[in-house]
């Protein structure tokens, strides 16, 4: 019997043994930037990875993950990232340069593809993932099949990249093999998050994202910043409206 | 200087191909002569010798097996040694069906010596299982004629060379019987007796193919050679000795076509991501297996796994008599460390992967990003090619929110919006005949999501982008 527990204390202090209760930062997480989401999923992002986002478009999915993207390609990050690239897939639109350019990204990092259909557009991102040379790779894209997820995933580890896939609210009944599910909907302060998945973590109970301090204009609240200096159009000579 | 060559004769190719378990005596008979061209050890043994008939053989070795001597056969492998030898020798040349000569005067400063190179070359050869003879020469001819003798010395030394030569009988040549015998009823019976002659009395007395002959021989005619470039697609094939019914048989001469498969593309440095295999079946239409690996691999071990998952569900109508190794898709390895603590490691390079992507994609459909000095929202967002940024300095107003995602072309707006922010007025472009007059506003649509809308001086409203 003593035995055993020797081998237990062994075993914890070799840091083989996991708690349950253990919520402190496991040692690949990068930090979404914002405290809350980080506490949450004890210390944030998975490194590598699949990470599936659920999101209606245009409610600040990309403004949750600037940060995240930020450490992936930036300076400030460890592990060599530096100078990797950010790859966007399949983007529903023109991505606007001006917004990563006041975001800090660095416009040369950033490549957008636009495959012509799925498998080009999987094979794109598995072989961006697995380059090595990429910083987080972001692909919209709704269907999957649990093989795809797979191969990114195993592509994701090779390189050490990041993979988001941003889409809508998948169909219930199929568990993608991804190491987080997170799914947004909008809230008027921010973003109301529910985690779908996790994967070596406890369920976490549905949660608000406060974003108003750092994204004032997009709360409900923060809308008073009316500008008096704006001097109405001429109207219109043989218009039809007011 | 004339070049020095070295020829290497296979006596045994085909005997030596075959998947031969050495348990019974096998003997290749050249059919239209009923002749024993090759044996094996087993045969030998038991007293079958070379040239012998088929008759007197089978009655010297009760179990005897025998094949058809084939010709083409013995090229085909002739090609697979010229391929291995190229890794370490450039002028190769086929003497098909069972010869090749190579040009060792242009590797020597490589080699730094004649020694140097012909130890390369015997180790080279000693991973084939084939038996050779060799000899080296200051023409083609001299060499083949001494390597077909056996004479297995290589030397770059011109007097041995020549006393060499000398010894040999006009049998040895390359000359007709009939030549052969002309020049036997004039007294000449050796090589030493023929060279002897001068060339003036030799054109006098014989005829210009004699003349020519040696001429080619001591090297002083020019001898022209066709060298031999290797080709790009791996395929190769193996006879089996046995019917295989059963294919869990067929790994042990799978795993030898894969070995093969492993040093060509190792040397290439490269990964096959897809093989085929054909099963030739006795009285029945080939079967086809393909395997694929899509991080590429190149071990046999990897392989010989896959493939055996496949045979699996594989179901055989007739036994298999050969099989064919097929690489399907290679592709150059791309820079990867093996980490000892953290596994096999993407290491490409931005500039590789860009012209990965756009190889298979189109270049078109891979694009950079770049802010251009032009204010209009729909003109200062713009595509370029990837990494290829030009360097402007862009000082805007980071107060002005810009939407992260922009419509090809603004549309109608169709829904209830309430205005969050603006009106952010742009009256611009009147230099360029593209002049716009809009109020941009950031509106909050019912479904939570943020958009990015404008309204015209008519008061229509469009939209053009969402704050993702």
């Amino acid at each position: 019997m003593s035995d055993f527990v020797d081998l237990i204390e062994v075993l914890q202090r070799k840091q083989l043994i996991w708690h349950g209760r253990n919520s402190q930062p496991a040692p690949g997480v990068i930090s979404s930037g914002y405290p809350v989401f980080d506490e949450k999923l004890s210390g944030g992002f998975p490194e590598t990875g699949v990470i599936r986002i659920e999101t209606p478009i245009g409610i600040g999915e990309l403004r949750f993950l600037t940060t995240v993207l930020l450490s992936g390609i930036g300076p400030s990050a460890e592990l060599r990232r530096k100078s990797r690239l950010l790859v966007f897939i399949n983007p529903p639109g023109f991505l606007c340069a001006e917004f990563f350019h006041h975001q800090g990204f660095d416009l040369k990092q950033i490549v957008v593809i636009y495959p012509r259909h799925k498998n080009e557009a999987l094979w794109a991102a598995e072989q961006c993932l697995k380059s090595g040379a990429c910083g987080s790779v972001l692909l919209w894209q709704d269907s999957f099949e649990i093989s795809h997820i797979k191969r990114l995933q195993v592509a994701s580890a090779e390189g050490k990249c990041l993979q988001f896939i941003m889409g809508s609210e998948a169909k219930k009944g199929i568990s993608l093999p991804v190491s987080l599910n997170i799914q947004l909907s909008a809230h008027p302060q921010g973003l109301k998050i529910t985690i779908n998945k996790r994967k070596g973590g406890w369920a976490v109970p549905d949660f608000t994202l406060d974003m108003s301090a750092y994204w004032p204009v997009f709360s409900s609240e923060g809308s008073g910043n009316q500008q008096t200096n704006v001097i109405p159009f001429p109207a219109p000579k043989h218009g039809s409206g007011s | 200087m004339m070049p020095l060559w070295i020829y290497l004769h296979f006596p045994d190719l085909q005997l030596n191909s075959i998947y031969d378990d050495q348990k019974q005596g096998l003997v290749i008979v050249e059919g239209r002569k009923n002749e024993i061209v090759q044996l094996n050890q087993v045969a030998s043994h038991h007293g079958v010798r070379r040239g012998m008939g088929l008759a007197t053989a089978a009655s010297m070795c009760r179990e005897l097996k025998v094949l058809e001597y084939d010709a083409k056969y013995e090229s085909e492998k002739l090609k697979e040694i010229a391929h291995w030898l190229y890794v370490v020798t450039a002028d190769i040349s086929l003497y098909e069906p069972n010869g090749i000569l190579l040009r060792a005067s242009n590797m020597l400063t490589l080699y730094d010596g004649l020694e140097n190179y012909w130890q390369a070359l015997v180790v080279q050869l000693g991973s084939l299982p084939f038996s050779y003879s060799f000899a080296s020469g200051y023409s083609p001819f001299a060499a083949r004629m001494l390597a077909r003798k056996h004479v297995n010395t290589i030397s770059a030394s011109t007097t041995e060379l020549l006393q060499a030569i000398y010894q040999c009988r006009l049998s040895d040549t390359e000359l007709s019987p009939k030549q052969v015998a002309k020049l036997n009823r004039v007294g000449v019976h050796r090589l030493a007796d023929l060279l002897r002659i001068p060339i003036a009395e030799m054109t006098k007395r014989f005829d210009v193919e004699l003349v020519n002959y040696v001429g080619l021989l001591t090297g002083k005619f020019h001898h022209v050679v066709e060298f031999y470039h290797p080709p790009e697609q791996f395929s190769r094939y193996l006879d089996l000795l046995f019917e295989i019914e059963n294919l869990t048989l067929l790994e042990k001469p799978l795993s030898k076509l894969l070995t093969q498969l492993e040093h060509f593309l190792r040397i290439r440095a490269q990964y096959a991501h897809e093989l085929s295999l054909t099963l030739s079946l006795r009285r029945s239409h080939d079967y086809t297996v393909n395997v694929t690996s899509a991080s590429g691999a190149e071990e046999p071990s990897t392989w010989l796994h896959l493939f055996r998952l496949r045979f699996e569900s594989v179901k055989l109508k007739a036994p298999i008599v050969r099989i064919t190794l097929m690489a399907v898709r290679v592709a150059p390895k791309q820079g990867e460390i093996a980490d000892l603590f953290e596994g096999r490691q993407g290491q490409v390079s931005s500039l590789e992967l860009l012209s990965i992507l756009q190889a298979k994609l189109g270049a078109a459909a891979v694009r950079g990003l770049t802010v251009t000095e032009d204010p209009r929202p729909h003109l200062s967002s713009q595509f370029c090619e990837p990494l290829n940024q030009a360097k402007t300095r862009i000082d805007r107003d980071k107060r002005l929110l810009r939407p992260s995602i922009l419509l090809p072309s603004p549309k109608p707006l169709r829904e209830r919006i309430t205005l969050v922010q603006g009106p952010e007025r742009f009256a611009t472009g009147w230099w360029d005949g593209d002049a716009m007059v809009r109020d941009y506003f950031i509106a909050r649509a019912a479904n939570g999501s943020w958009l990015w809308v404008f309204r015209t001086p008519a008061q229509q409203w469009f939209l053009h982008g969402v704050f993702s």
